[in-house]
């Protein structure tokens, strides 16, 4: 995470920390949100929604400058988008998506919410 | 001045929602491609602005953006998107987008672009509103009623555009002063808008059995969406 923290967000909101702390609650929020659904999606082996899901929390990782959830995200989209739907190894994902969790939680955890 | 934001991403919503609020704009939030179809053409000439995400739920923004363009030349339509590649931009430019902002944005450069688009727009307004048999061109501001023009005062036009723009929705007496008058209703007669009200209903050929010009008691008035498909009579 950046040295100023949040500093996205302090631009956004003109540096209001109420705003800012509202915005993180639903960024855990939403996130929590989509790693069940990326769970879900796995035991579903459906693949392109988990890219989607990936492609759509990397926006709120950007917000808080979390660049190595960013790059999971990046690295879980191409991967799917590398390989047909029958060449995809559901260990490998589950793999990425594992890190995706430890990743986000130790993020969660620096948030001080 | 409205703004349209299909957005699935809530995070997203709200960073775009409070920027652009700053700047004077109301939003109208949609988190999927059908119901943002529906809310755009029922309300047609109301948005300043229509800000797409690429990918959605329920299809994508790229759908969405081809769709409006096919029924309307004029509305500013941005993409905010997560897509960085050169051809996705491209595409976005080739299906009729007047923009393209990719994710994170800097909210100051999303504020300057809004304004820019919509002041582009503004300078050239070559928007034709119909109802019916009523077609409004905001050009030439001229009101044609099956294709001869309308005799209309200031104040009978923009008295129309304003219920025309809202097509469907309830125009409050309180938003016609502000809006038509320019003032919030101080030396204005009672019966000044009901006046105009009954002009235009004349010159417009808006009757009880054929209404154009609805009449919500006590509230306001609206454009009877039905008269869109000019098969009345």
């Amino acid at each position: 995470m950046s040295k100023h923290r949040f500093k996205y967000l302090s631009e956004v909101f003109d540096g209001n920390n109420q705003k800012i702390q509202e915005l993180l609650q639903l960024i855990t929020k939403e996130t929590s949100a989509s790693l069940n659904k990326l769970q879900r999606f796995l035991k579903q082996q459906d693949y392109q929604q988990i890219k989607q899901e990936a492609h759509k929390m990397k926006a709120s990782f950007s917000y808080i400058e979390a660049s190595d959830l960013v790059d999971l995200s990046n690295k879980i989209e191409s991967y799917i988008n590398e390989k047909p739907g029958d060449k995809v190894n559901y260990d490998h994902v589950k793999k990425l998506l594992f890190q995706l969790e430890e990743s986000w939680n130790i993020v969660k955890s620096k948030l001080d919410l | 001045m409205r703004v349209l934001l299909v957005e699935d991403d809530k995070v997203t919503a709200q960073i775009v929602q409070d920027t652009l609020e700053q700047e004077g704009y109301a939003i109208d939030h949609y988190e999927n491609e059908k119901k943002a179809e529906v809310e755009f053409f029922a309300n047609e000439g109301a948005y300043s602005l229509v800000i797409i995400d690429i990918i959605l739920p329920d299809s994508d923004g790229l759908t969405l953006c081809k769709t409006i363009r096919q029924r309307n030349k004029n509305v500013p339509i941005m993409f905010l998107t997560s897509k960085k590649e050169t051809e996705d931009v491209v595409e976005g430019f080739q299906i009729g987008a007047d923009d393209y902002l990719t994710k994170p944005f800097s909210p100051k450069e999303l504020a300057a672009r809004a304004k820019a688009l919509h002041k582009r727009v503004d300078k050239k307004v070559v928007e034709t509103i119909d109802a019916g048999h009523v077609s409004l061109d905001r050009d030439a501001k001229k009101v044609y009623y099956k294709e001869r023009e309308v005799d209309l005062t200031g104040l009978e036009y923009r008295l129309l555009e304003l219920l025309l723009l809202n097509k469907g929705k309830i125009v409050t007496r309180t938003e016609i002063l502000e809006r038509v008058w320019d003032r919030n209703g101080e030396d204005i007669l009672s019966n000044a808008i009901d006046v105009h009200i009954r002009s235009l209903r004349k010159k417009l050929h808006s009757t009880k059995k054929n209404p154009l010009i609805i009449t919500k008691r006590g509230i306001g008035y609206y454009i009877n969406k039905n008269k869109e498909d000019k098969a009345d009579e």
